[in-house]
């Protein structure tokens, strides 16, 4: 087993990557997902948000104490509020609806395919709790298959950014988009699982990836909050005489298949890494483009298949694979595979 | 007329009716709106006609005849009388909404629309159902005047009210015009549960620009409603979600046309939503197809489609 533990000063408490403590003190992604809505609220005085009883956890009741004539709560009526958002952007609003990313994807997806994207409607949908960050809650609040369903719909862009840094600009940036968007984002209180990766001087641009540090024997792509494992895996692989590339694939759709292609024709391996299923995610996007344009070895770290459960997150991650050690595993398998 | 509107897609074969040849005097985007009654009326046997000719000429040789038969003379008084449009400038930002939460109903809609002069009546008989055309079977914003997709049912209210919410926010806020909304549901739609989300926010919202219209057939796919899944008493459920409720005979244009007139004035409920509960015959105006259950969706011989013509001349 390599040695994962922390190499950087100050940015992780001593000990294994997958301890909670690790990640205290990082700034919780949804107080500045709740001021950026604020701040888009400022920018646009059409911008509305729409709520089913989740702008606490959410934390965009940041929005409704600043302009409360302009956040709707639904009670806990999803279909409502996506149809109603609808209309709202016929209207020439920019309707943003934070909910559970469970929620408002499984129980809303016919309002959102027939009421948003077919019309391409300019309607902004935060699912919120993504992957296994809803750890308490368990499987019907836990959504692997979020990336999945929102990329396969056609006009939606689908966006996760990496920290809190990137979704200061994503978030804006998205908003600003004409047509539909899927704007992904974890629960950040715990364990702040979205530790910064995203160096000064980043810059969010919609269809590119961050290649957030440059190598030569493999690629490692990931999303969310798998780009910081990815970063300290490839710390660890760099201790083994691997040289790997890292990047933050934030915008999931469209991919950024052109540098995806430069790196893999490179490196000649990649592993993605993602909080969520195996299937039809990420690391599904980044194969079938692969397999068209440079096929290479690729190994898919993420939820293999399977629902979650209510545990400490520190319990869920390693045991679904959302690891560091498991994203040097599967870089170890990518070359042996490239070897052959 | 709209520019547009889609090329003419070509038939290889077929002929087609003649549109220089309706039953009625009038001519298509020439009516003078708001029409009085009496051409309504007439109007109203016209779509009937053409409904009957769309369904012949459709690309898949098919439309959902019963529940347009019955939606009839409801979308005739909204397209000829209350709503406020502008055919030439679809996306006029002052226009009333019309949204048709029973979205299979379409070519309703489309032969009221093109009767208005939203796009050339030809449309009804070379573009439903047909690849390029703009008449899909379920509404969608390919066609000029359409405000939102519906088609899956239950989804149509919960954006006309969005769309009322949104015309006095900007009414309120950046001095717009008031405009009304208007959303045609079918009995199906009030069988969905979103439909009953849509009436709990609508009256908690207090969007009194809001006007719902049932078309109250009785009849889903597969029987009547009191059989297959009962709706009474539908006036106490609407009540008891904080609407104004009128209730009128959905084939009587004076009875739905009073109670258009007195619901769209504010001061008719001050901070409530209105319904008005039409009861209709589905299949209405052709003798085989009233109250059948064969009749929901459907194709037509060439002899049943001579016949309806037929009845449909008196």
């Amino acid at each position: 087993m390599s040695d994962l533990r922390p190499q950087g000063p100050g940015e992780d408490a001593p000990g294994t990557i997958h301890v909670l403590g690790a990640f205290l003190g990082a700034e919780d992604i949804r107080r500045i997902f709740g001021q950026t809505l604020v701040e888009i609220g400022r920018q646009n005085p059409r911008a509305v948000v729409l709520d089913c009883q989740t702008a606490i956890p959410t934390m965009a009741v940041a929005f409704a104490r600043e302009f409360p004539e302009r956040f709707l709560d639904f009670g806990v009526a999803e279909q409502n509020a996506v149809s109603f958002a609808a209309g709202l952007a016929r209207m020439g609003f920019l309707p943003i609806v934070p909910l559970f990313a469970c929620f408002v994807v499984r129980r809303a997806l016919d309002q959102l395919a027939t009421q948003v994207a077919y019309p391409e409607l300019g309607v902004k949908i935060c699912g919120v709790y993504a992957g296994l960050t809803s750890p308490n809650t368990g499987a019907t609040h836990q959504m692997t298959q979020d990336l999945a369903v929102m990329r396969s719909l056609p006009h939606f862009t689908v966006v996760e950014p990496a920290d809190a840094f990137e979704l200061t600009q994503a978030l804006p940036a998205v908003a600003s988009l004409p047509g539909p968007v899927y704007f992904r984002m974890v629960r950040g209180d715990v364990g702040g699982p979205c530790p910064r990766v995203c160096p000064d001087g980043y810059v969010f641009r919609l269809g590119r990836a961050g290649l957030l540090r440059e190598g030569r024997d493999v690629t490692l792509v990931g999303s969310g909050l798998m780009v910081s494992r990815c970063l300290r895996a490839a710390e660890a692989l760099a201790r083994e005489g691997i040289s790997a590339d890292v990047l933050n694939m934030s915008s999931v759709k469209p991919l950024d298949e052109a540098l995806l292609v430069e790196r893999a024709r490179r490196t000649g391996a990649v592993v993605t890494a993602e909080n969520h299923s195996i299937i039809g995610g990420l690391g599904s996007a980044v194969a079938e483009c692969l397999a068209e344009a440079q096929p290479v070895p690729v190994r898919r770290v993420g939820v293999r298949d399977q629902f979650g459960e209510s545990a400490p997150l520190e319990d869920l991650l390693p045991h679904y694979g959302l690891t560091a050690e498991a994203v040097v595993e599967a870089a170890r398998a990518a070359l042996a595979l490239k070897g052959r | 007329m709209p520019e547009c509107l889609g090329a003419k897609v070509p038939i290889p074969g077929e002929r087609m009716p003649d549109p220089a040849a309706p039953v009625v005097e009038f001519e298509p985007g020439k009516i003078p709106v708001p029409a009085d009654l009496d051409t309504i009326r007439r109007l109203c046997r016209q779509f009937r006609r053409d409904l009957i000719q769309l369904t012949v000429h459709s690309g898949t040789g098919s439309s959902h005849l019963g529940g347009e038969l019955s939606v009839m003379e409801i979308l005739g008084l909204l397209f000829f009388h209350t709503l406020r449009l502008d055919p030439a400038r679809p996306e006029w930002p002052e226009r009333d909404r019309f949204v048709l939460s029973k979205g299979h109903a379409s070519a309703a809609m489309y032969v009221a629309m093109a009767w208005r002069g939203f796009f050339p009546r030809e449309r009804l008989f070379d573009s439903f159902n047909r690849l390029h055309g703009i008449l899909q079977e379920h509404v969608n914003l390919k066609t000029p005047g359409a405000e939102i997709p519906t088609g899956s049912l239950g989804m149509g209210l919960s954006a006309g009210a969005g769309m009322a919410w949104g015309a006095r926010h900007l009414a309120r806020h950046e001095g717009a015009r008031p405009c009304l909304v208007y959303a045609v549901l079918s009995d199906g739609d009030c069988t969905e549960g979103q439909t009953w989300e849509a009436a709990m926010s609508a009256a908690h919202f207090g969007l009194d620009n809001l006007i719902a219209i049932v078309d109250d057939n009785r009849r889903y796919v597969t029987g009547p409603a009191d059989r297959v899944m009962r709706l009474s008493p539908l006036a106490a459920k609407w009540e008891s979600f904080g609407w104004q409720v009128a209730t009128v005979d959905g084939h009587d244009l004076a009875a739905i046309r009073g109670a258009l007139d007195r619901l769209q004035r504010p001061e008719a409920a001050p901070g409530r939503p209105r319904v008005i509960l039409a009861r209709t015959l589905k299949g209405k105006g052709v003798s085989f197809m009233e109250d059948d259950d064969g009749w929901h969706a459907g194709h037509l011989t060439a002899e049943q489609a001579a016949q309806a013509l037929k009845e449909l001349e008196a």
